[in-house]
């Protein structure tokens, strides 16, 4: 087995390590975004908290990976470090993403895991990509795998049997 | 409740130690609306112990202080006296704010996590939310508290029955499995313990702050919204992250909207990861705090 780089919230990372695996913990509204490159072999995962990065412009500067909108540009960056500068077409490109759990609130404002994956969602089109695979939503949290070896992302959940995407 | 379940339990909270004279005294005194930090100086200072930790804390690298804290006045100063209580809990020989919550399948360190997550969430709302009508201090420390219910009932719950466990809401399960849910169970040792009512009353009803007495309804609420952020912020207890729903009356007493919320989640999250790195190190390195405190 590989190295495994384990995220925090606000997190992100990639890997063009054979065998290397990229894990976060214990998503509840947050969003781990995954991105892998067919071409270079490179998988990349952001712990997304946040939608917007508008609510701290300063902050996000220096931790992109917070917020939906900043998370993906500072994911193909941090491919091209993990590649040596290569990051394929977007046709080349997979996205997963699970998490954005959600607790029932009728006056909508404590749900922030629908409006973390709807704002992915939204960045992720202006890039000309869609999720391939989509985990989102329900009221459990999930713990995260991506295997670099065969792009296969293992989630868990405490009282549930694992399964993947 | 079923018999045998409420028998074990006060069963569990006789063998439980009292909290000690000086984290009773603490909490009596932020309870306390014009309590002065020399209150709560004077008795950390007859704690050689606590002084000790609250001094290691202020100085971990976490912080980054350019000159070393070197008196207990200066340290609680910086530090607030809610954290100062805060770590006076977390040393107690009773592990009661961070004992390892197995039957909720939950990590070794996730019960503490989730106490500090929700303290610090519950300070920041009672600052920003609350109209002034809940003091800081208090929040923070009923943050602390609040689930100290959970490790009565982690040891008996039936792990093996949660792989057949539907999406139902966690606290009814609780009471399905064991007659009792974790917010009564811990009022029953709030209780013993004799803490302040507004601690007794906010343990009782975090879930369901509809039925707080109507001067704590204010703190129930922020109590409640503050747990379920730190479940929703990854800092959860296991099996019933995120299976506890929002009592949506709390637009009456919490003004927040959208934006608010998710600026108060990032800072929230910034501020607990530089309070839990300074903690774990200063506990870290104190591995005989408390079985020092045992002798």
């Amino acid at each position: 087995m590989g190295k495994s780089i384990i995220l925090g919230v606000g997190d992100f990372g990639a890997t063009a390590e054979t065998n290397g695996i990229l894990k976060t913990y214990a998503l509840g509204s947050c969003v781990a975004v995954m991105i892998l490159d067919k071409k270079t072999r490179c998988v990349s995962m952001a712990h997304v908290a946040l939608p917007e990065s508008s609510i701290s412009p300063s902050k996000a500067m220096s931790l992109p990976g917070y917020f939906a909108d900043t998370a993906i540009p500072a994911l193909f960056e941090a491919m091209k470090r993990a590649t040596g500068g290569v990051l394929s077409p977007a046709n080349d490109l997979i996205v997963k993403m699970c998490g954005g759990a959600n607790v029932s609130d009728t006056n909508n404002t404590f749900n922030i895991g629908k409006r973390n994956a709807l704002a992915l969602k939204k960045t992720l089109w202006k890039y000309g990509l869609a999720p391939r695979a989509d985990d989102t939503g329900g009221n459990f949290s999930r713990t995260v795998a991506l295997y670099q070896a065969t792009g296969i992302v293992e989630i868990s959940s405490p009282g549930k049997e694992n399964w993947k995407i | 409740m079923s018999q045998d379940n409420y028998k074990k339990i006060e069963k569990q909270i006789d063998t439980i130690p009292p909290l000690s004279p000086v984290t009773s005294q603490l909490l009596a005194i932020i309870s306390e609306p014009n309590h002065s930090l020399q209150d709560v100086v004077t008795v950390v200072e007859t704690d050689a112990i606590l002084t000790s930790i609250v001094l290691k804390t202020v100085n971990s690298a976490a912080y980054g202080l350019k000159d070393t804290v070197e008196t207990a006045v200066d340290a609680i100063r910086f530090l607030g006296d809610s954290m100062v209580a805060g770590l006076a809990i977390k040393r107690e020989k009773s592990g009661i704010s961070d004992a390892p919550l197995t039957g909720y399948l939950a990590d070794a360190d996730a019960s503490w996590a989730h106490s500090l997550k929700t303290a610090i969430a519950a300070r920041y709302f009672a600052k920003r939310f609350s109209n002034g009508k809940v003091r800081e201090g208090v929040a923070y420390t009923a943050g602390i508290l609040h689930d100290i219910g959970k490790s009565l009932l982690s040891s008996l719950l039936p792990a093996e029955s949660f792989q057949s466990i539907n999406d139902s809401e966690f606290l009814e399960l609780e009471e399905q499995l064991l007659g009792i849910n974790h917010a009564e169970a811990g009022f029953m040792l709030a209780y013993k313990w004799s803490l302040p009512k507004a601690m007794c009353e906010v343990i009782r009803w975090h879930h369901e702050p509809s039925k707080a007495a109507e001067e704590f309804k204010t703190l129930a609420y922020i109590i409640h919204l503050a747990d379920i952020t730190a479940m929703m912020s990854g800092s959860g207890t296991g099996i019933d992250t995120m299976r506890h729903s929002i009592d949506s009356e709390y637009k009456k007493f919490i003004t927040v909207d959208e934006r608010g919320l998710e600026l108060a989640f990032f800072e929230i999250q910034l501020e607990y990861n530089q309070t839990f790195k300074a903690i774990q190190a200063c506990f870290d390195s104190s591995k005989s705090v408390k079985s020092e405190e045992v002798k």
